[in-house]
C-alpha cells in the first residue's frame, strides 16, 4: 500500500477518506505504457469544433476502479485511473457523456472524475495540494442524476468562484454513492460557501442533506493513519 | 312601560333589527351544519364557493346529511347553487310576513334555528325557557350578542373599529346622522354604512345597551374580512356588500318615511347572493340606482376638489427606503437621478365603440375621442412623467394627435401596434433630454407556428441611458422599460403566462447584455397584465416563481371567478412549446451564449446545456475514446426520453428579477381594494408598475445603496369612490384606466 506514495502519491478523490476503501488495484490488463500515455503526457489540445459551444475551460473525464480481490499492494492510485478524454464545447463533453455508462448503472467499487485539463485528479497535484472538497453522501438511486446536474453546473461556470473550482467526483459504492467537488483553496471560506451553496441549489438537495467540506491535508493524513493501521493488520 | 311605548314607535326599526339578526340566525346554521366552524359563517361559506366548489360540493352533502334541522333551513340546503338564492329568498318572503308578526313568532324562529349553532346552546336554552316578554326578548338580545361578539372575537381589531366609530353617534337619530358629515363621508365606505341601522336598532332598545351594535358591527365585520382577506375576491365580496349597502342606503336616503310597507327594495339582496361571478354586473346595474346623483354625499364631495388632483400623491421618500437604510441614503445630490413614470390604458376608440355595452353608463360627451383626447393630454401634461408606457393607442390617433404633442413636449417615443387587424398598440415615451436610449426592442407575442401564441398582443422593451445633468463622471445605471398589454381573456392564463415570459426573457437578454459587463441595469416592468393582485401571474412576477403545476386556467389571472365551472382546463408542463426558445427560467435558450470568450465568464445554464444533449455532434463516438465494457460502451438514444428532464418537469417556471408593485393591492391607509380600470362588467387593479429593487441579491457588495427607490405615486380610488364620478371613463378620468404615476429615484 506504501508503495501507492512511493509511485505517485497520487490518490483518489471521495474514494478513500469517505468510505476509507483500500487502495485500488491496478487493472492488470492495462499496458503500462499506454497508462503512462494517457496519464502523463501531453494530448493534442483539444478545441472546440467550428459553430460548438466553448466551455470556459477544457475538462478531462477519468475513470477510476478497485478490482476486488487483487493484491492492492502492487498497483498504484495512478495505475488505476484512467483518462476517458478531454473536450473544450458542450458538444464534445455531450459527445463523452453519451456514451459513458451512467454512475449509477456502474458496478463494482468505481469512480468518475471530470477535473479541469491539466489538473490531475489526485491530492498532490499543484492545484488541488492546498485544496479541499465537498463531499455529499447519497443513498443509492441518486448518484446519476445528481452527477450529471453536478457536472452541468461546473462546465456552465455556476458556481461563480472565479477559477477555484478544480473538478468533480462520483464515487460509486456498495450502500452509497459519494459525489464530491474540489477546489483550489480550502482556506478560502468565502467560496467554499458559496460553492455549498450553489451545490445546494443546483443539486436540489433536501434541507437535511449533510454537507461535509474536507480539506486535501486531512485527507492524505487520514488515509495514511487508517492505511497504516491497516497495514498493521494485515491488510484489507 | 315607557320602554315598551318607545319599542312599538319605532317597532319598524326593530324590524331592521330583527332581520339582520334573523338573516345572521339563519346563516350560522347552513355552515354550522356543514362543518361546525365559527369563523365568520356567511363569509366563509362565499369563500369556499368562490375557491373551491368541490370543497363546497362537501359541505354541501354533509348538509344534506344532517336532517334534524328545522324545516325551513333544510330548503336551504338544496344545492350548492341553489343554496344562497333560496335563502334570500327566504329572507324576503320572511321580511315581508313580518308586519304582521308579533316580535315573539319572531322571537319563536329565531329560537328554531339557535338550535344548530352550537356555540350558543347555553343561550338558547336560557331563553327557551322564558316566555318572551319584552325584557327577556331585550337579554336574550343581549346574551345573543355576547356570543356573537365571542364567536367573532379573531375579528376583534375590525369590529372594534366598527364599533368605535359608531359609540360617538349612538343615542342620536338617524336624521342627525345623515346630517353629520363624518357620517355620510363614512357611508362611502361599505362597511360603515351600517351604522345608522345600527344605531336605530340600538334605539329601540332604549336600555342604553349597545350590544346589538356590536353584533350588528360583528356581523357586517364577518363579511368585510373575507374580503379583505380575500383579495382575488374582494371585488365579490363587494356585491354582498354593496348589496346591503344598497338596503340601507336606500332606507336612509328615504329616512322620511321609516316604514317597511315597500319591501321591493329588498330584491337586489337577492340578486346579489345569487350572482355567481362577480361584482360587475350587479353594481353596474344597482349603482347607478343606489347613487341617485351623488347628493348623499354632500360631505364628502365638498371635501374634495374634482379634478385630476384629486387624486392624492403619496410621498413614500421618506417612509419607506426599499433599497436602502437610511444611513445609505445617497448625500451626493449629484448622484442622485429622478424620474416620474406613468403607465396608462387610454382606451383605444376602436375597442369603445366594439364594446359600448361596458359604457352604457357614461354620457356620449365622455365617450367622444376629442374630449378623451383632451383629458389624456391634460393628464400628460399636468404630471409631464419623464416617461410614459401607455396602452391601448390607436394607431392612427397616436401619430396624428398624440405623437406631436409629445415631441412637441420633448418625448421620444416609440410605437407597437398589435399585430392583425388589431388598431391600437403600445407606446413608451421618454423625455429625450434625460435619457439615451441604448437599445430598442418590439415584441410581437404571435408565434405563427405555435397555436398557444396566435393572439395579436405586443410589448417594447427599452434600455435608457439616463444622462448625467451635471456633467460629473456620474454614471448612473440603464434603465431598462418594459411596456405591454398582456390578453384579456380570463380564461386564458396559459397564454398571458407564455406573453409574460416573451417580455420577462427579453428584458433578460437585454439586462444580461450590460451584465456581461459587469454592469447592472434596473428595471420596470409596467403595462395592463390583466391580472389582480396576488393571483398566480401577479405571484410570478413579484416572487420570481410559479409552481403552476394543475392550476386551473382561469384562476391565473383571476380576473373572473370561473370556479363554479364543472371543468376547468388546467396548466401543465410544458406550459409554452420548446419551439419559443425561452426556458422555465424565463430567459431565451440562447441567452445563455456568451457574447465572446473575452467579454467574461462562459456561463451555461443546464437546460441550454441539456438542450445540446442529442445534437448531432454529440451523437458521434469520440474517435478517441477507448471501449470499456460497462463503462464506456454507452450508446446515446435521442428517441427515448431524456433521462433526467429538464425543469420543465419540475413545473415551475421562475424569472431571476427581483421585482416590487409600485402600488398596493388596498389604497394606503384604508382597506379599500385600489383599482384600476373599471367599467360595467367590473372594476380591478389590473394595470402595474413594477421596479427592481436589490433586496437578497448575490451582487456586488458595495453597490447596495445602488437601485431604484421609490419616492411617491399618485393614489388610485376604490370602486366606490370612481362610481361616484359616474363610473369610467368620466369627465375627469378619459380613460376605463386609471393612469397609474410613480416617481423613483436611481442611485
Amino acid at each position: 500500500m506504501n508503495n501507492k506514495f512511493d509511485a505517485l502519491k497520487d490518490d483518489d478523490s471521495g474514494d478513500h477518506d469517505q468510505d476509507n476503501s483500500s487502495p485500488k488495484d491496478g487493472e492488470k490488463e492495462r499496458n503500462d505504457d499506454e497508462e503512462k500515455d494517457q496519464n502523463t503526457t501531453k494530448r493534442k489540445a483539444v478545441v472546440p469544433g467550428a459553430g460548438e459551444h466553448p466551455l470556459q475551460y477544457n475538462y478531462t473525464f477519468w475513470y477510476s476502479r478497485r478490482t476486488p480481490g487483487r493484491p492492492a499492494s502492487t498497483q498504484s492510485y495512478e495505475q488505476n485511473i484512467k483518462q476517458i478524454g478531454s473536450f473544450a464545447s458542450v458538444e464534445q463533453f455531450w459527445r463523452f457523456y453519451s456514451h459513458m455508462i451512467r454512475p449509477g448503472d456502474l458496478t463494482g467499487h468505481s469512480d468518475f472524475h471530470l477535473f479541469k485539463e491539466g489538473i490531475k485528479p489526485m491530492w498532490e497535484d499543484d492545484a488541488n495540494k492546498s485544496g479541499g472538497k465537498w463531499i455529499i453522501r447519497l443513498r443509492k438511486g441518486l448518484a446519476s442524476r445528481c452527477w450529471e446536474n453536478l457536472i452541468l453546473a461546473m462546465l456552465g461556470e455556476q458556481f461563480m468562484v472565479g477559477e477555484e473550482i478544480c473538478g468533480a467526483v462520483v464515487s460509486v459504492r456498495f450502500q452509497e454513492d459519494i459525489i464530491s467537488i474540489w477546489n483550489k483553496t480550502a482556506s478560502d471560506q468565502a467560496t467554499t460557501a458559496r460553492i455549498r451553496d450553489t451545490l445546494r441549489r443546483v443539486l436540489n438537495l433536501p434541507p437535511n442533506t449533510i454537507m461535509e467540506y474536507k480539506t486535501h491535508t486531512d485527507s492524505i493524513k487520514a488515509w495514511e493513519d487508517f492505511h497504516g493501521l491497516v497495514n498493521a493488520s494485515g491488510g484489507r | 312601560m315607557i320602554g315598551s311605548l318607545i319599542y312599538y314607535g319605532l317597532y319598524p326599526l326593530t324590524q331592521i333589527f330583527f332581520r339582520l339578526s334573523d338573516s345572521y340566525w339563519k346563516r350560522r346554521p347552513v355552515i354550522i351544519n356543514g362543518k361546525a366552524v365559527c369563523d365568520g359563517g356567511a363569509g366563509s361559506y362565499r369563500r369556499l364557493n368562490e375557491q373551491q366548489t368541490a370543497l363546497l360540493d362537501q359541505w354541501c352533502n354533509a348538509e344534506t346529511e344532517a336532517s334534524e334541522t328545522p324545516t325551513h333551513t333544510q330548503q336551504e340546503r338544496s344545492e350548492a347553487e341553489g343554496l344562497v338564492e333560496s335563502r334570500s329568498l327566504l329572507e324576503i318572503r320572511e321580511v315581508e310576513m313580518e308586519p304582521d308578526t308579533h316580535p315573539e313568532s319572531v322571537m319563536e324562529k329565531m329560537v328554531v334555528s339557535v338550535p344548530e349553532w352550537t356555540q350558543l346552546q347555553t343561550a338558547v336554552d336560557e331563553s327557551k325557557s322564558k316566555s318572551s316578554s319584552e325584557e327577556e326578548r331585550q337579554r336574550f338580545q343581549g346574551m345573543v350578542t355576547e356570543t356573537g361578539a365571542g364567536g367573532f372575537s379573531c375579528f376583534s381589531g375590525s369590529s372594534k373599529a366598527a364599533l368605535s366609530s359608531t359609540l360617538p353617534h349612538s343615542g342620536s337619530d338617524n336624521h342627525n346622522l345623515l346630517k353629520s358629515p363624518q357620517q355620510s363621508q363614512a357611508c362611502t365606505n361599505r362597511n360603515e354604512s351600517f351604522e345608522p341601522t345600527a344605531d336605530g336598532a340600538e334605539e329601540n332598545e332604549n336600555d342604553g345597551s349597545q350590544v346589538p351594535v356590536q353584533l350588528t358591527s360583528g356581523l357586517f365585520t364577518c363579511e368585510n374580512v373575507y374580503g379583505d382577506d380575500f383579495g382575488t375576491t374582494g371585488s365579490e365580496a363587494q356585491v354582498s356588500n354593496g348589496s346591503v349597502v344598497y338596503d340601507l342606503s336606500a332606507l336612509l336616503a328615504d329616512n322620511n318615511a321609516q316604514t317597511f310597507t315597500n319591501h321591493t327594495w329588498l330584491h337586489p339582496v337577492a340578486t346579489g347572493w345569487h350572482f355567481p361571478v362577480g361584482f360587475g354586473l350587479s353594481d353596474a346595474v344597482h349603482y347607478p340606482v343606489q347613487y341617485p346623483g351623488t347628493s348623499y354625499y354632500h360631505g364628502f364631495q365638498d371635501s374634495t376638489n374634482f379634478e385630476v388632483m384629486w387624486r392624492v400623491w403619496e410621498d413614500l421618500g421618506k417612509t419607506s427606503s426599499p433599497c436602502m437604510s437610511p444611513n445609505t441614503t445617497c448625500v451626493d445630490p449629484g448622484s442622485k437621478f429622478e424620474f416620474t413614470v406613468m403607465s396608462y390604458n387610454i382606451l383605444a376608440q376602436d375597442l369603445l365603440e366594439a364594446n359600448l355595452e361596458l359604457y352604457a353608463h357614461c354620457s356620449e360627451y365622455t365617450l367622444a375621442w376629442e374630449n378623451r383626447l383632451q383629458n389624456i393630454l391634460k393628464e400628460l401634461q399636468t404630471w409631464e412623467p419623464e416617461i410614459i408606457c401607455l396602452q391601448e393607442v390607436q394607431e392612427n390617433d397616436f401619430y396624428e394627435q398624440i405623437y406631436p404633442v409629445l415631441t412637441e413636449m420633448g418625448y421620444e417615443c416609440v410605437y407597437k401596434r398589435r399585430t392583425g387587424t388589431k388598431t391600437d398598440g403600445c407606446a413608451v415615451c421618454y423625455n429625450a433630454k434625460l435619457f439615451t436610449p441604448l437599445s430598442v426592442q418590439l415584441l410581437e407575442f404571435k408565434r405563427h407556428q405555435c397555436e398557444l401564441l396566435d393572439r395579436d398582443n405586443v410589448g417594447i422593451v427599452l434600455l435608457l441611458q439616463p444622462n448625467t445633468v451635471h456633467g460629473e463622471d456620474i454614471k448612473f445605471r440603464p434603465i431598462c422599460v418594459a411596456n405591454t398589454h398582456l390578453l384579456f381573456n380570463p380564461r386564458r392564463g396559459d397564454v398571458k403566462l407564455a406573453q409574460l415570459a416573451i417580455v420577462l426573457a427579453e428584458i433578460d437578454s437585454v439586462v444580461r447584455q450590460y451584465k456581461v459587463r459587469e454592469q447592472e441595469c434596473e428595471i420596470i416592468l409596467c403595462g395592463d397584465f390583466n391580472s389582480l393582485p396576488n393571483m398566480p401571474l401577479y405571484q410570478l412576477i413579484v416572487t420570481g416563481q410559479l409552481h403552476y403545476h394543475g392550476l386551473p386556467n382561469w384562476m391565473v389571472s383571476g380576473q373572473e371567478d370561473l370556479s363554479y365551472k364543472t371543468h376547468h382546463r388546467r396548466l401543465y408542463a410544458p406550459l409554452w412549446p420548446d419551439s419559443l426558445g425561452i426556458n422555465d427560467n424565463c430567459q431565451y435558450y440562447n441567452a445563455c451564449e456568451p457574447q465572446s470568450k473575452e467579454s467574461g465568464k462562459l456561463q451555461y445554464n443546464h437546460d441550454f446545456l441539456r438542450q445540446l444533449r442529442y445534437c448531432p455532434a454529440a451523437c458521434l463516438r469520440p474517435p478517441d475514446l477507448e471501449l470499456i465494457p460497462g463503462v464506456t460502451d454507452n450508446t446515446p438514444t435521442p428517441e427515448e426520453t431524456q433521462p433526467f428532464p429538464p425543469r420543465h418537469f419540475g413545473n415551475t417556471i421562475c424569472h431571476g428579477f427581483d421585482l416590487r408593485s409600485v402600488y398596493n393591492q388596498n389604497i394606503s391607509g384604508t382597506k379599500h381594494c385600489a383599482v384600476t380600470t373599471l367599467h360595467s362588467r367590473g372594476a380591478a387593479m389590473v394595470d402595474y408598475i413594477f421596479y427592481s429593487t436589490t433586496k437578497g441579491h448575490a451582487k456586488g457588495y458595495d453597490d447596495k445603496e445602488k437601485g431604484l427607490k421609490l419616492l411617491g405615486r399618485l393614489s388610485l380610488l376604490s370602486e366606490a369612490d370612481l362610481w361616484l364620478l359616474n363610473g369610467l371613463p368620466n369627465e375627469m378620468f378619459p380613460s376605463d384606466h386609471l393612469s397609474l404615476l410613480a416617481k423613483f429615484q436611481l442611485c
